[in-house]
This record gives C-alpha cells, structure tokens and sequence, in this order.
C-alpha cells in the first residue's frame, strides 16, 4: 500500500514537472492487410465507454477529413476544437484546449464553514500533521483499485491539508488541460506534439520524452504519452495521451491515429461463399396486391 | 505545488511510527477519486442514444422489427435504386439490431424468419458492416447489420421487370435466360419502380396462384389490399390475355412458366423495377 501511494505522489511530481513543447518520433513498422487508416480526437473505455470522437477512416485510400467545435456534454473531458484526418497510411489528430475532468469541480460538495475556518487558520508554512475537519460525503468509489477518501485518517499533514484547501476553496478549471496536441502518423512513424500542459490549473513544464513513456501512479492511474503500437494485422497506432484510471477501470485516449496502407478489398468469390438454393414455398396467408 | 506528500497516519488507531505504512494522502487523489464518482454518477444518469454502443446488441425490445407489415422511420434510403448488385445475400443469424450507418445509431430489427429464412440482398460493405435492403415501408428502406451477424450466400440470378414495355427479364450468372410479357399495375395503382428483393416464396391456399413471391416492395397508392400491408409479387395469373397490359393492383402477374423458373430464384435475390 505505502509503496503504491508513494508512486502516486512520485506520479504526481512527474506530471508537474513536465516542460512546455515536445516533438516525439517513433519506430518502423509493416503494412496492413485490410484495416483502414483512420483518425480520431478522443475516447474512453471502461466504466463509461465513449465512442471515438470525431472519427474518420479511410477505406478507400482516400484522405477523410472532420472537424469538432465541442464534446457532447460529459463530465470527462472537453475540447475546444478539433480536426482528425485520414489518408492512405497517413492519419493526423489535431485540437485546441483540451480538459480532463472539468465537470468534476462542479460537482464538488459545498465545503462546511467549519473547513473554512480551519482553512483560514491553517499557518502557511510548517509541515507538521494537523487535524482534518470534517468533510463533505464523498460518494463511495466502484472504480476497482481507488481508494476510498471517507476513510480519511484524522490528521493530514500540513502541506496536504493546505493543497486540499486550496482545491476545495478555490476548485480549478479542470484536472488537467492541455492547449495544443498534434498526433500523426505516417507509414510506421508517429509524431506526437504537446503544448502548455496545465495540472489542477496551475502550469507545468513538459519533459522530452521517448515513445510509450509512462508514468505508473499505482492503483489510481497511469498515464502514457506518445503510445505507439504495431498492431497484428500491420497497421501502426499512435495516441496522443492515455489516461488510465483505477487500473484500467476507465481509459481516457486523446489523440489516436492509426496508419495502415491501403488495400483493395477482395470480393467474396463464388467458390468460397455458398450459392442461394431455391427457396421451398412456405405455406401461409399474405394478401398481395393482385 | 505537490512539493511535498507526507506519510499520514490515522492518529487515534495506530502509532505514529507507523505512519509510513499509511502511505499518503494528497489533494490529488481526492481530486481522482470525485473524477471516478462524478464519471460513474454521470454514466448511470446519462447512457443513453448517444454513446449506444454497436458492438453490443441494443435492447431489441424497443425496436420496431422491419416486416412487409411494418413501417421504420430512420431507415435509410437506397443510395442506387437502378443497380444491380454482386448477388450476396444476408440472413441474420438471430435477430439483430439495424443500424443507420456502420458503428451508428439502432433504428429496428430484424428477425430470422418472415416467409420462411429472411434474405435481404446486400447494397454495400463497410469496415465489417453490410448494407441490405428491408423488407418494411417506406419503399427503398435500408439498414447496415454488422457482418459477423450474418450468414452470408451468393444468388446468380437478378430479376428485371419493366413497367413500361410491360416485360420481365430473368438473368442467370449476368446472361438473359427469359423474357415475358406480364401484367403492370394500372395508372391508379402502379407498380412501384426502384430496387427491392424476392422476400419469401408462399403457398396461400386463398388465392390463385400456386405460388406467390412476395417482394420487398409496397404499393405506394394502396396501404393495405385485401386485408394485406399492400405487399407487391410476383405470382402467376389465369387469364392469360392480361399479360403486356397494364392491369393490376401493384403486382406483377406472370405466365406459369415464367412462374416456372421464377420459382428456382433464391431468397434474397434482387429485382430491379424501371419504367423503361
């Protein structure tokens, strides 16, 4: 348990020491048999499935194009704007503002007037425990591996106690944000540019990373950038931003573009599909026409 | 700003030596875990057309089966109702969901069974999906079922029927193997032209025919016939002398050996309606 929860916070300092801009490239690969390319701006799996959104593929060969000004309403995440594109072995997934979790501080309980006064009274330095007030009810958490914040212990260290605090006084916009990311792929090479990376609203730097860089945060989430995949029929996949919380309970993808090459499809042949036998009438009562 | 993550302890039940045990409580679990609450609260609340997922089964029980008896709305319209197709025909392996486009929205279902086995010609594939045309109103209605949820053949025949000259053309593997003179619908009850597909092969004891082939298609002037959804055929007729004419209520009526060998087509097959 200790070492799950310290990886959570090393998770934590990780992500809010990541660095301003990335250009990622990625490996070699083969070419698909039969799977179009295709592009799409985010998804989810798990407790609450989201379809890709907007989704194009190529099936043809030739290059498919959307754009999205906004998200159906949800509560995972949010996008300004968005333009996915595919194209014979070449896909790219563009948006604008994106943000994970940004309904989550609307729903925040109301915070007691006795956890505001503790807060007002919280020194600003000094790392020592201190009691935790009492807190709003927390819905209990049926996503596997997380745990549950109503079996908080009685005191909080001083600085956790302040962060938490400043969350519930002061809720940000959204749990994480992100201005720009650019996902392509050509052939079996995937790109992956980020922009200003922002974590329970304040900005964070972004660290070069290679491909499938991942950050474990134990039993509560992992996060991996630039994930490229050589899939089995050949084709080639690289997401943007993955997401997985509670140990895979629920898998939030930003950016995915999968390459494949383009091959006409092969019809079914009279040899290998049975031909129709005549049909046996079937008695029964249907007045027709006449 | 999480500088620094303390080991907590649970002061009133364990020693504060054990506190690195406890492990750590920060902000951002919190954080976390209302984003998992507030996901699941948001999911059970909210499911619903929106996110349906194709690859499971929607709740058949809401969804209006399509039939010669039925009317579905959302379904859509054949993109080529003047084409022949490559012959394949689709039987759903049990009832299944129809779709308004690959991985979209459930609109109805289809069974099994009608007039015997359901085929329903295939218009088109997709990334896994086939397009087929229904055997419901409004003529030229289609749906897209995913493929692994048919069994799939092959017919060698199409049917042609001209309203105009007022024939009907069998072809077998693309060559024309007849041509009959039959009888059209009248000018007040035409036989509605476009694309549709031999439904089922009857026997009904209460009419002349020794056998009818109910075809997929409706008369657009009639909504029922003779206690019947106005369901257009192909059957035979005794009088001989109305063949080239114009005289039905919607129905194709054939000489008995054109009947003959329309009886050999499958299920399924195609049957392309013109004005020519």
């Amino acid at each position: 348990m200790r070492r799950n929860l310290i990886a959570t916070a090393a998770t934590v300092a990780v992500v809010t020491a990541t660095a301003g801009f990335a250009v990622l490239a990625g490996s070699s690969g083969s070419t698909a048999a039969g799977t179009p390319s295709s592009a799409y701006a985010f998804a989810a799996e798990g407790a609450l499935p989201f379809a890709g959104q907007p989704y194009v593929e190529s099936s043809d060969g030739k290059t498919q194009t959307a754009n999205l000004v906004e998200l159906p309403d949800n509560p995972l995440a949010a996008l300004g704007a968005g333009t996915v594109s595919a194209g014979d072995n070449k896909a790219s997934v563009e948006m604008l503002n994106l943000s994970v979790g940004g309904g989550v501080f609307d729903q925040l309980p109301e915070v007691p007037e006795d956890l505001k006064k503790q807060c007002d009274a919280l020194p600003d330095t000094g790392i020592g425990d201190l009691p935790v007030p009492e807190l709003p009810a927390i819905p209990a958490l049926p996503v596997p591996g997380l745990p549950d914040l109503n079996d908080l212990p009685d005191e909080l260290p001083a600085d956790d106690l302040r962060e938490l605090c400043r969350l519930l006084l002061t809720p940000p916009s959204s749990l994480v944000g992100l201005d720009l990311l650019k996902v392509s792929c050509n052939g079996a090479t995937g790109t992956v540019e980020m922009g200003a990376l922002t974590v329970l609203g304040v900005k964070v730097p972004a660290p070069a990373m290679t491909p499938n860089t991942t950050i474990p945060g134990g039993p509560l989430f992992t996060i991996t950038l630039n994930k490229q995949t050589k899939n089995a029929d050949g084709s080639f996949t690289v997401k943007g931003m993955e997401i997985s919380l509670g140990g895979g309970a629920q898998v939030i993808t930003f950016g995915n573009a999968t390459c494949a090459k383009f091959t006409k499809p092969t019809k079914p042949t009279p040899t290998n599909t049975p031909t129709a036998p005549s049909p046996t009438p079937v008695p029964t009562n249907l007045p027709v026409t006449g | 700003m999480f500088a620094s993550c303390h080991p907590r302890q649970k002061a009133r039940t364990r020693p504060r030596e054990q506190a690195g045990e406890q492990g750590r409580v920060s902000a951002t679990m919190l954080v976390l875990t209302l984003l998992c609450a507030a996901v699941v609260v948001w999911g059970v609340n909210s499911r619903s057309d929106d996110f349906d997922s194709w690859d499971e089964q929607p709740d058949l029980s809401n969804l209006v089966a399509s039939s010669t008896r039925s009317t579905l709305k959302g379904a859509p319209r054949d993109p080529a109702p003047r084409a022949a197709t490559d012959g394949a025909v689709v039987r759903p392996n049990q009832a299944t969901g129809v779709y308004d486009a690959p991985r979209g929205n459930a609109f109805g279902k289809i069974g099994r069974n009608q007039f015997g086995p359901t085929w329903l010609p295939v218009i088109a594939e997709e990334d896994g999906w086939v397009q087929v045309l229904l055997p419901s109103r409004p003529n030229g209605s289609t749906g897209w079922i995913p493929a692994d949820r048919v069994q799939r053949q092959v017919s060698p025949y199409l049917i042609r029927v001209h309203v105009g000259s007022r024939t009907l053309e069998l072809f077998f593997e693309g060559k024309r193997t007849g041509t009959w003179p039959v009888a059209v619908g009248r000018p007040e009850t035409p036989t509605p032209t476009g694309r549709t597909f031999v439904l089922g092969s009857i026997a009904d004891a209460t009419q002349s025919s020794r056998v009818i082939l109910p075809l997929g298609a409706h008369s657009q002037t009639l909504d029922t016939y003779g206690g019947g959804p106005g369901t257009v055929a192909l059957h035979a007729w005794s009088d001989s002398s109305v063949f080239g004419t114009a005289a039905s209520h919607g129905c194709v009526r054939v000489p008995d050996d054109a009947l003959d060998e329309l009886t050999k087509v499958p299920l399924g097959t195609v049957v392309l309606i013109d004005r020519k």
